[in-house]
C-alpha cells in the first residue's frame, strides 16, 4: 500500500467519525441562559476536522504518491495485537489473572526469542522471568495497593 | 530558629528514611509505565497511618516528586512517558539519549526536576499567602485565556505537517468532551457506554497512545539486541557550563510550573507543556528543540516538579487541595488531625516550618537518590526489547486496570494503541492530542461557565484587568513568534543572495 | 411495590416465622461489598472502616471484601451489585446520588425499586454559604436580599447541573418563592476558590468553618449539622419550619430480592460496627454526623428522597 493511500484512508476513517460526531451532538439543546450549549465545542471540532480532512487529502491526490507505507516484522506486531486482545478477553472471561499473567509473558518472550534457537536454557530463562515478574505483580498488588486483580 | 535545637536524631533519621522510601516508590512507578503516582500514593497510604503524621506527611510527598521525576527516566530511555506528565520529556529527552548520551539527557531530567523542587519549596516558603490569595482573583475568564495559551503550545512542537497538526489537536480536544457535561447534568459522545460517563480513562489514553504505539514499533525493529550504553555515556552528571546554559529553561519552567500548580484543577500536564513552549520561544537556539535540546528536557522537568510545590500551597494557606494527587496527599494530613487553610497558619507555625523543611529535604534528596538510582531503573529498562516488550504491556495493563477497575478501559487503550501506531508514521502528534485533551475541560468549562456567569455577555473576556494582562501576553508571544519567523527568513534569503554573489 | 412496603411485608413475614429456616447458613461464604468509588477517597476509608469492624458481627465468622468498581457516577457499581445473586452475599456501600438521582433520568440499568434498603451509616450536611466579608449575616439578611434581586444570586455546587446539591436548592428555592441562578462546578476545590474569589455570591455544600475556612453558612439544607459549636446558631430548614429539606446519606443496600432474614443478619452486623472504635475514630476524624437507621426507616429515607427529587427534576425540566 503506498503513503498516500493510507493518508486517504485514515482522512476517510476520520471524516466518518466527525460525520458521526455531528449527529450524535446535533440534537443537544443549550438548556442554560448564557450558555452555548453542550454540542457546540464537539460540533465546531466535527466540522474543523472535516474541513482539515478535505484539505489534507486533496493535498494528497495532488501530490502525487510518495513512496510505500510498509513495516517490518509487520506479522509479529498484528500476531502480538491478537494475543493483547485474547489475554484481555480470557483475562475479563475466566480470571486467574496471575496464571494468565504468567503464560502472557512466557508466551511471548519465547515467540520472540524463538530465533536465538529453541533450547532448554531459553525455556527455563523464560519461565523464570515470568514467573519473576508475575511473582512480583502478585505481591504487590495483592498485599499493598489491595487491587482485585 | 529555635525549632532546630528541638530536633534529635531519632526524629531526624525517621524522616530521612521516610522520605528516602517515599522517594524510591515514587520514582519506580513513575517510571513504569501506566502505574503513576496515584498507585504510588495508594501504595504509601496504609503505611502513613502506622507513622508519625510528619513523617508520613513526608513520605507522600516525597513519593509526589519522586513520580515527577521518574516518569521522565522511561521516557527518556524508551520514549515512551512513565506519567502523562512526563509526555514532553519524550521531545527532546528521546532525542538527546539516541544521539548523544542518556546519561546527559537524564542528567538535565534530573537537575531540572531538582531546580524546579527547590524553587516550587521557596516559593511556598515565602509567598504562601499572597499568591494563593492572589489567585483566587483569577476566575473562568482566565482560566479561559489560559487554556488557549496551553494550546498554542502544540504550534512550537515543530509539526511536520501543519493539517495533520491541526487535526491532531482537533481529536484531542474532542476526545476530551467524552462524558457527562457539567451544564445539562446529560452526557454525550459515550454511545451509552457508562464507562465513558466521567470521560475517556486519562491513564488509559496516555498509554494507549505513548506505550502501546511504541510497543508495536519496537516489535516492528531487531528484538533481541540490547540497546548497549558507553559506561560512560551513562553518567549523570553536567558540567557547569551546560548547567548555566540550561538555567533560564529552567527559571521559566520553574515559574510556570509553581504559578500553575496553584490553579485549581490546572496541574502539571498542562503546566508541563507551557514550560517546553516557553523555553523554546525564549531559547537563543530555538532550532535544536525537538532535536535533543537540554533546555527542551529541564523546562518541562522543572515545571512539573515546580508545580509540587505550587499545588501544595492552596491547600496549606488555604485548605483548598489544588490537585488531584494533593487531596490524596490531603489526607493523610485529616488522618493526622491536622487541618490546613489559615487557621493551622496562624495556629501551628512549627508544624508548618517542619514540613517546609522536610520538602526541601524531598527535592534534595531525590538529587541524590536520582544520581544513585537512576543508573539502576535504567539499566533495568535497557534490557533486550524481546523481554522488554511483554513487560512493558504486562505493567501496562495492570496500571490501565488498577487505575479505574474497568475492562473497558484495556480495549481503548488497545484500540488507541493501534490507531496511534498507524497516524504516528503518518506524521500525526501523539503528544499534541494529549496536551489538548488535558486541555478540553480547562477551555470549555471556564469558556462556558464565564458566559453563564455573564449571561451571554463576550465582553467578559476582555474587559477584566487579568484577562487583559493575558491577552497581551498572548499578543506578545504572537508578535514575538512572527518577528522571529520573519527574520529567520530574512537571514536565510540573504545567506542565500551572498551566496550566489561569491559563487 | 415500594420499598417501605416491602420491608414492611418482609418484617411481618419474619415475625410471624415463615422464613426463617435457612438463617444459620447465613452467610455462607464472603459477603463481598462493592463500593463505587476509587479506593482512597473518604467514602472508601469509612466502607473499609465498617466492612472490617462488622465482619466481627457477622454468624458463621465470614468476612466481608470490598470491591472497589468505580466510574459512571457511581452507576457501574450498583449496575453490578443488582446484576449479582439476590442471596445476601452481595451488597453495595453508596451515598444519595447514584440511587435517588441518576435512576430518574431513565437511563441507568436499574431503578430504585431494584434495591432493598439494609443500613444506613452518616449523612453529610450541606448549607447555603456565602463568603466569610459578604454583606450579607444570616437567613433573614439573605432572603431579604434575593427578593429585592431576584436572579441575581448565583449559587455554585460542586456536581454541576442535576446534582443533589442543585437540586436542594431549587426545591429551597421554589418553597421560599425566590429566583437563584446555579452556576456548576466540577468539584470543591474549585467551587470553593470561586466562592472566595467573588466570582459566585454563594455554594451549596459542606461548610469548612470548623476547619478555619472563611465561607460563612446561612442555612443548612439538612436535618443535620457538623458536630461543631460555631454551627449552633445556623438554622436548618427543618427547625425554620420549612418542607425543603435534603439528606445526603451514605450506606449499605442490596438487591431487593434478599430475603428479609438475611437483610436483618446484615443490618444488625452493620449496626454493632457502628459502635467500634475505628469506626468511632473516623467519625471523629472527618466530623461525619452519626446518623444509623435500620432497614425501614432507611428506606423510608430513599423513598421520601426519590419523591422529592421527582417532582423538582420535573420542575426544573431534567426529566419529563
Amino acid at each position: 500500500m503506498s503513503i498516500r493511500t493510507m493518508n486517504l484512508i485514515v482522512y476517510a476513517a476520520l471524516s466518518g467519525l466527525s460525520i458521526m460526531v455531528i449527529r450524535a451532538v446535533s440534537e443537544i439543546p443549550v438548556t442554560m441562559p448564557g450558555d452555548v450549549g453542550s454540542g457546540f465545542l464537539p460540533g465546531f471540532l466535527a466540522w474543523l476536522i472535516l474541513g482539515f480532512c478535505a484539505l489534507g487529502a486533496l493535498r494528497a491526490v495532488l501530490a502525487g504518491d510518495t513512496g510505500k507505507f510498509t513495516s517490518e516484522f509487520l506479522g509479529r506486531v498484528l500476531i502480538t495485537i491478537g494475543v493483547i486482545a485474547g489475554f484481555l478477553i480470557s483475562w475479563e472471561t475466566l480470571g486467574y489473572f496471575f496464571v494468565q499473567c504468567f503464560l502472557f509473558l512466557f508466551g511471548l518472550f519465547t515467540y520472540y526469542r524463538w530465533p536465538r534457537g529453541p533450547s532448554a536454557r531459553l525455556f527455563a530463562l523464560n519461565a523464570a522471568v515470568a514467573a519473576g515478574i508475575t511473582a512480583l505483580c502478585y505481591v504487590t498488588f495483592t498485599f499493598f495497593v489491595f487491587v482485585d486483580l | 530558629m529555635d525549632f532546630l535545637t528541638n530536633l534529635d536524631l531519632i526524629m531526624l533519621g525517621s524522616a530521612a528514611l521516610s522520605i528516602m522510601l517515599g522517594l524510591f516508590v515514587g520514582m519506580l512507578f513513575g517510571a513504569l509505565p501506566g502505574l503513576g503516582l496515584i498507585i504510588g500514593v495508594t501504595l504509601l497510604l496504609p503505611l502513613s497511618y502506622a507513622m508519625s503524621p510528619v513523617n508520613s506527611i513526608l513520605m507522600l510527598l516525597a513519593c509526589y516528586q519522586g513520580a515527577e521525576y521518574g516518569g521522565s527516566i522511561s521516557a527518556i530511555v524508551l520514549g515512551i512517558p512513565g506519567t502523562a506528565m512526563a509526555a514532553p520529556i519524550v521531545l527532546d529527552g528521546r532525542e538527546m539519549a539516541k544521539t548523544e548520551s542518556p546519561g546527559k539527557a537524564l542528567a538535565y531530567s534530573l537537575y531540572g526536576s531538582t531546580f524546579g523542587g527547590i524553587f516550587g519549596g521557596l516559593v511556598l516558603i515565602f509567598f504562601a499567602v499572597p499568591v494563593a490569595r492572589f489567585a483566587l482573583k483569577l476566575a473562568d475568564p482566565e482560566f479561559f485565556l489560559l487554556g488557549v495559551v496551553g494550546l498554542l503550545a502544540v504550534a512550537t512542537f515543530g509539526a511536520k505537517d501543519f493539517v495533520k497538526a491541526v487535526i491532531s489537536v482537533a481529536l484531542g480536544l474532542l476526545a476530551g468532551t467524552v462524558g457527562l457535561d457539567l451544564f445539562t447534568g446529560s452526557s454525550r459522545l459515550t454511545a451509552d457506554f457508562f464507562e465513558l460517563y466521567e470521560g475517556l480513562n486519562l491513564v488509559a489514553v496516555a498509554v494507549g497512545l505513548f506505550a502501546f504505539s511504541e510497543v508495536f514499533i519496537m516489535l516492528s525493529g531487531r528484538i533481541n539486541k540490547a540497546f548497549t550504553f558507553e559506561a560512560h555515556h551513562m553518567k549523570i552528571s553536567l558540567t557547569f557550563r551546560e548547567m548555566l546554559g540550561a538555567l533560564k529553561a529552567m527559571i521559566s519552567g520553574s515559574a510556570i510550573g509553581s504559578f500553575m500548580g496553584v490553579l485549581p484543577g490546572v496541574g502539571s500536564t498542562v503546566s508541563c507543556w507551557l514550560a517546553y513552549s516557553t523555553a523554546k520561544a525564549t531559547s537563543s537556539t530555538p532550532e535544536k528543540f525537538g532535536k535533543g535540546s537540554g533546555e527542551g528536557i529541564a523546562a518541562p522537568d522543572a515545571a512539573n516538579n515546580a508545580t509540587v510545590g505550587g499545588a501544595l500551597l492552596p491547600f496549606l494557606a488555604l485548605g483548598i487541595p489544588g490537585s488531584a494527587s494533593i487531596a490524596i496527599i490531603a489526607g493523610a494530613f485529616i488522618i493526622a488531625g491536622i487541618q490546613p487553610g489559615p487557621q493551622m497558619m496562624r495556629n501551628n507555625p512549627e508544624l508548618i516550618q517542619t514540613i517546609f523543611i522536610g520538602f526541601m529535604a524531598t527535592t534534595v534528596g531525590m538529587f541524590f537518590m536520582g544520581k544513585a538510582l537512576t543508573q539502576v531503573f535504567v539499566r533495568a529498562l535497557v534490557t533486550p526489547n524481546s523481554f522488554l516488550v511483554p513487560a512493558i504491556l504486562i505493567s501496562s495493563l495492570i496500571g490501565i486496570y488498577s487505575s479505574k477497575g474497568q475492562f473497558f478501559d484495556l480495549w481503548v487503550a488497545l484500540g488507541l494503541g493501534i490507531a496511534a501506531w498507524i497516524m504516528r508514521r503518518l506524521d500525526y502528534s501523539i503528544a499534541a492530542f494529549v496536551l489538548a485533551m488535558v486541555l478540553t475541560p480547562i477551555i470549555e468549562v471556564s469558556f462556558r461557565r464565564a458566559l453563564v456567569l455573564s449571561q451571554g455577555d463576550y465582553s467578559i473576556f476582555y474587559t477584566r484587568i487579568y484577562s487583559q494582562v493575558i491577552l497581551v501576553a498572548i499578543a506578545v508571544v504572537l508578535g514575538f513568534a512572527v518577528l522571529k519567523t520573519v527574520r529567520r527568513l530574512r537571514d536565510a534569503r540573504l545567506a542565500a543572495t551572498t551566496k550566489e554573489a561569491v559563487q | 411495590m415500594t420499598i417501605r412496603l416491602k420491608t414492611t411485608l418482609a418484617a411481618l413475614a419474619l415475625a410471624i416465622g415463615a422464613a426463617p429456616l435457612a438463617a444459620q447458613d447465613f452467610p455462607e461464604k464472603p459477603i463481598e461489598m462493592i463500593v463505587p468509588y476509587g479506593a482512597g477517597g473518604l467514602t472508601d476509608a469509612f466502607a473499609r472502616a465498617i466492612a472490617r469492624a462488622a465482619e466481627e458481627h457477622l454468624p458463621n465468622q465470614q468476612r466481608i471484601v470490598v470491591v472497589n468498581k468505580p466510574g459512571g457516577g457511581a452507576t457501574i457499581g450498583l449496575t453490578a451489585a443488582v446484576n449479582a445473586d439476590a442471596d445476601g452475599h452481595t451488597v453495595v456501600f453508596l451515598t444519595a446520588s447514584p440511587l435517588v438521582i441518576q435512576p430518574l433520568y431513565g437511563k441507568t440499568q436499574y431503578a430504585t425499586e431494584d434495591f432493598q434498603a439494609i443500613s444506613r451509616f452518616y449523612d453529610i450536611p450541606a448549607s447555603i454559604n456565602v463568603r466569610a466579608d459578604s454583606e450579607i449575616a444570616d437567613y433573614d439578611q439573605w432572603i431579604e436580599w434575593v427578593k429585592t434581586h431576584p436572579g441575581d444570586f448565583t449559587y455554585g455546587t460542586s456536581g454541576g447541573t442535576g446534582s443533589g446539591g442543585h437540586i436542594a436548592t431549587e426545591e429551597l428555592a421554589d418553597e421560599l418563592g425566590i429566583e437563584l441562578r446555579h452556576i456548576p462546578f466540577e468539584g470543591s476545590a474549585q467551587l470553593t476558590t470561586s466562592l472566595m474569589g467573588g466570582q459566585i455570591m454563594g455554594t451549596n455544600q459542606l461548610p469548612d468553618v470548623h476547619r478555619g475556612g472563611e465561607i460563612r453558612p446561612i442555612v443548612f439544607v439538612t436535618p443535620t449539622k457538623p458536630a461543631d459549636p460555631v454551627y449552633d446558631a445556623i438554622p436548618t430548614t427543618r427547625e425554620l419550619g420549612l418542607d425543603a429539606e435534603v439528606i445526603f446519606f451514605s450506606g449499605v443496600v442490596g438487591h431487593k430480592d434478599i430475603p428479609a432474614d438475611r437483610v436483618a443478619i446484615l443490618d444488625s452486623a452493620f449496626e454493632a460496627a457502628m459502635g467500634s472504635a475505628d469506626v468511632q475514630d473516623l467519625f471523629v476524624k472527618y466530623q461525619l454526623t452519626p446518623a444509623y437507621a435500620g432497614p425501614e426507616a432507611f428506606g423510608a429515607i430513599i423513598d421520601n428522597a426519590v419523591a422529592r427529587n421527582r417532582k423538582t427534576m420535573k420542575r426544573l425540566g431534567l426529566i419529563d
